[in-house]
């Protein structure tokens, strides 16, 4: 916490950056340079940090949720057409 | 609610040319798969008269794209008209299809856009997924019994938080993270720019987090 009394501005801004950015951050969208300023501040801001990694977590977890297709939504759908015609 | 956004969907006319992804997130094998030169064969076939080829594009596409408006419409009824509309339309429409975009991105677009306007005109309450039907495995079930309550646990409170959300910040959520698209991709359907997309993902991702936050995994770092 140091950093934030010695530069408060900058902390202020990348603070602003990094909850801005978290998303892009990690889906590895940020270039080399964003990607470099939050993890310096996550390194220095555990609120920052604990957003990062919950967001992480939360992404995660959506991942999760995708499921198998039913199946046999083609075969409706191919009935439809051909009725159509 | 995180309210409807004042930017709508651009026309289904203005779909640009597709673009490569850039991240590198692991992408699963629906993003990589559903566009192949075989799809553009298929489609230059159906362009000419062979319903045939058209029917394989069906095939190949019908479930997932099912899968992904069942998510945003919210019943297996709409879902299910959405899918089929979507396919009547595209065949209909295939001589506009000029490919300078993939087709199933194309595809998505129309039923995307048709599952928010339902969704938008008739926010359907209830179950959102067949998830007893059909469900993966948890890819970290987690140790023993109590692990396992706790990722169900943590499911049901993300399914619920996503079908909380605005068809508009749902969407996204969906088509990036539950379906594994790219963000390129996911934009593109959506008829967003990528900075758009972004914006919006972020805040669908923020507002998911917030309502899931006592049931995420304690940071063991």
């Amino acid at each position: 916490m140091r950093a934030m009394f010695r530069h408060p501005v900058r902390f202020l801004l990348d603070h602003r950056y990094t909850r801005a950015h978290a998303s892009e951050y990690i889906d590895g969208e940020l270039g080399a340079h964003g990607h470099h300023r939050v993890d310096e501040h996550t390194g220095i801001c555990p609120r920052c940090a604990r957003l990062v990694e919950s967001l992480r977590r939360t992404v995660e977890g959506l991942m999760g949720l995708r499921t198998q297709p039913a199946g046999g939504v083609a075969e409706d759908v191919i009935r439809r057409l051909r009725d159509e015609e | 609610m995180i309210p409807a956004p004042a930017d709508p969907p651009a026309p289904l006319a203005e779909t640009p040319g597709c673009e490569a992804p850039h991240d590198d997130r692991p992408r699963r094998p629906h993003a990589r798969a559903t566009m192949t030169l075989d799809d553009q064969h298929l489609v230059a076939q159906a362009q000419d008269g062979d319903r045939a080829a058209f029917e394989e594009l069906v095939r190949r596409h019908a479930d997932r794209l099912h899968a992904v408006v069942l998510r945003i419409a919210g019943s297996n009824h709409e879902a299910e008209e959405v899918t089929q509309e979507a396919f009547l339309r595209a065949w209909r429409g295939l001589h506009g299809f000029k490919g300078d975009a993939q087709f199933f991105t194309w595809l998505y677009r129309i039923g995307v856009n048709e599952a928010r306007r339902r969704a938008q005109r008739a926010p359907a309450p209830g179950v959102v997924t067949s998830l007893e039907e059909h469900p993966f495995e948890p890819r970290d079930p987690g140790p023993g019994p109590a692990g396992a309550a706790e990722h169900h646990d943590l499911r049901l409170a993300l399914e619920g938080a996503v079908r909380a959300l605005d068809p508009e910040y749902r969407t996204p959520l969906v088509l990036r993270d539950i379906e594994g698209l790219s963000t390129a991709d996911a934009a593109e359907i959506m008829g967003l720019n990528q900075a758009a997309f972004k914006s919006r993902l972020h805040r669908a991702r923020l507002a998911v987090r917030s309502a899931v936050d006592g049931y995420l995994p304690e940071d063991d770092t």
